[in-house]
């Protein structure tokens, strides 16, 4: 039989595959067991937040910036905050505490989302193990969260000027706890993980993305310093404290499934070095600034329009607010990291096996909510 | 070569063999909720002013406060319904209260296989806090 007579197949993934992380929708064209093209769908979790902030008042939309990406609420909560005070023109009269609590929810979050990546991750590929490690971990930040907002998943904790209410002696005992714990057991995902010969020849050398390709496709977050490229907005254009603090960006060159796993893996220790300097340095003081204290004074910010931007878990989320001067916005667009990776993906995998593909969709990280918003 | 990596794996997996479960029991042991825990609502309708703030502020427009007169032309609290159905729990309502009229219980467990027992009514969230008190004795 020649060449010619080998026939593509058409092949759908998803919306309901289990390792396709929610509701995205793959078609695969294939050649043999190699994939020739991919037609990313998204959409199926579209809820029309960007439309619904049109009709709702500033305070009104704090809980629903919750839901774009419910796995990092307090990081969404956070940047929708820092781009209204950027509109308000109030981003220096925010008081330090107020700044360090979200350093700490934040980075708690960012532990936390990247615990679960690790779980699902190691679950699509085969490994199953981690995955119950990752979230006896991930209960610990979730108790915490729960100690000091009063919810488990969608806090609505970091509020337009400050935030919600001030942090727990309890609380801060628990983050030490988890502070001491935790590099103990990351360790263990290490064992399981990173040297094992299964785990390397699933993940070396797959899903490609060299530097020059992923800027240009817009890729950031982990995935971009997965491809060796220096950069994370605490760093280069600090917000909140991030300035005063000490931490390294990790990246790697390879660029390949496993160069991200491994900037993540790393991300989580920085981001224990971060929590470690913030319990000495957080000051006392308010944790909100009184004019906004209270929530049913309506928030009427100038007409004009602002960015607010910050270093998601899954990459750079941003607010961009248009405000026409009433108590709702003009316009809003929320930036999406979920959403531009899930169009850099048929350029990953292109000429890679079926089987690369879950390997491939894991370690770009995507949460469906954020992407169809 | 690649059994020293299984061994290095069950090894972990041997250290666990002797250690307590993280688990919890659930429906035969209840969890411990927060002091801030956000659920089923609990309205006082004496403290209530009729001012309908968290009607206003509520994002998923759930709350209906039905406000009448009485037979001296006052105005009158005549209902106060929560469709918990749509509720997102997110608290706002609770924030905004100038008299603390509405406040969130810990109770949790009003799963229901039919969207008509989701709608409370004011007599049915003015009983919620005496519920939350004996859930805590049972806890």
């Amino acid at each position: 039989m020649s060449s010619s007579d080998i026939r593509t197949l058409e092949l759908n993934m998803g919306p309901q595959h289990p390792s396709t992380h929610g509701v995205l929708r793959l078609v695969l064209r294939l050649n043999g067991e190699k994939i020739e093209h991919t037609t990313p769908i998204v959409g199926y979790l579209h809820r029309g937040f960007e439309k619904m902030a049109e009709n709702m008042t500033y305070q009104q939309f704090n809980p629903i910036t919750d839901r774009l990406n419910y796995i990092t609420s307090m990081n969404n909560n956070l940047t929708y905050a820092m781009a209204m005070e950027k509109l308000l023109g109030v981003e220096d009269k925010v008081p330090e505490r107020a700044q360090y609590i979200r350093v700490i929810v934040a980075e708690l979050n960012r532990i936390g989302s990247h615990l679960i990546w690790l779980g699902t991750h190691a679950l699509d590929i085969g490994a199953m193990t981690p995955y119950f490690y990752c979230f006896r971990e991930r209960e610990m930040i979730v108790d915490m969260f729960e100690e000091i907002s009063g919810a488990r998943l969608l806090y609505d904790y970091v509020r337009i000027g400050g935030v919600a209410k001030d942090i727990t002696a309890k609380f801060m005992d628990m983050l030490k706890e988890f502070i001491k714990i935790f590099p103990e057991r990351q360790k263990e995902y290490h064992t399981l993980l990173t040297k094992n010969r299964i785990w390397l020849k699933r993940t070396k050398d797959v899903g490609v993305i060299n530097a020059e390709d992923a800027i240009n496709w817009g890729i950031s977050g982990p995935a971009l310093r997965g491809s060796g490229i220096e950069w994370d907005l605490r760093k280069k254009k600090p917000y909140a404290v991030y300035s005063e603090l000490n931490f390294d960006i990790p990246y790697y060159p390879e660029g390949d499934v496993y160069a991200r796993y491994l900037v993540r893996m790393d991300e989580m220790l920085q981001s224990i070095r971060i929590l470690e300097q913030c319990i000495n340095k957080i000051p006392e003081g308010p944790y909100m600034m009184d004019e906004f204290k209270k929530v049913s004074k309506p928030i009427k910010p100038p007409a004009g329009e602002s960015y607010g931007y910050a270093e998601n878990p899954t990459g750079e989320l941003g607010f961009y607010i248009i405000s026409e001067g009433k108590n709702k916005p003009y316009r809003m667009k929320i930036r999406a990291p979920s959403f531009v990776h899930a169009y850099a993906l048929p350029f990953m995998i292109k000429g890679s096996l079926l089987s690369d593909v879950v390997a491939v969709i894991g370690s770009l990280d995507f949460v469906f909510g954020e992407s169809d918003r | 070569m690649l059994f020293s990596d299984f061994r290095k794996g069950l090894m972990v997996t041997f250290k666990y063999l002797f250690r307590k479960p993280v688990t919890e029991n659930y429906p035969y042991e209840k969890m411990k909720m927060s002091e801030r825990a956000r659920w089923l609502h609990h309205f006082e309708p004496n403290k209530c002013i009729m001012c309908k703030m968290c009607e206003n502020i509520c994002p998923s427009k759930c709350i209906k406060v039905d406000i009448g007169k009485n037979a001296e032309g006052k105005r009158e609290l005549n209902g106060y319904n929560i469709d918990i159905d749509r509720c997102a729990f997110c608290g706002l309502c609770v924030e905004v209260c100038p008299t603390k009229a509405i406040t969130m219980t810990s109770i949790h467990e009003f799963a229901d296989s039919d969207r008509k027992n989701l709608h409370f009514n004011m007599q049915e969230l003015s009983h919620t806090g005496e519920a939350e008190e004996e859930q805590k004795k049972v806890g």
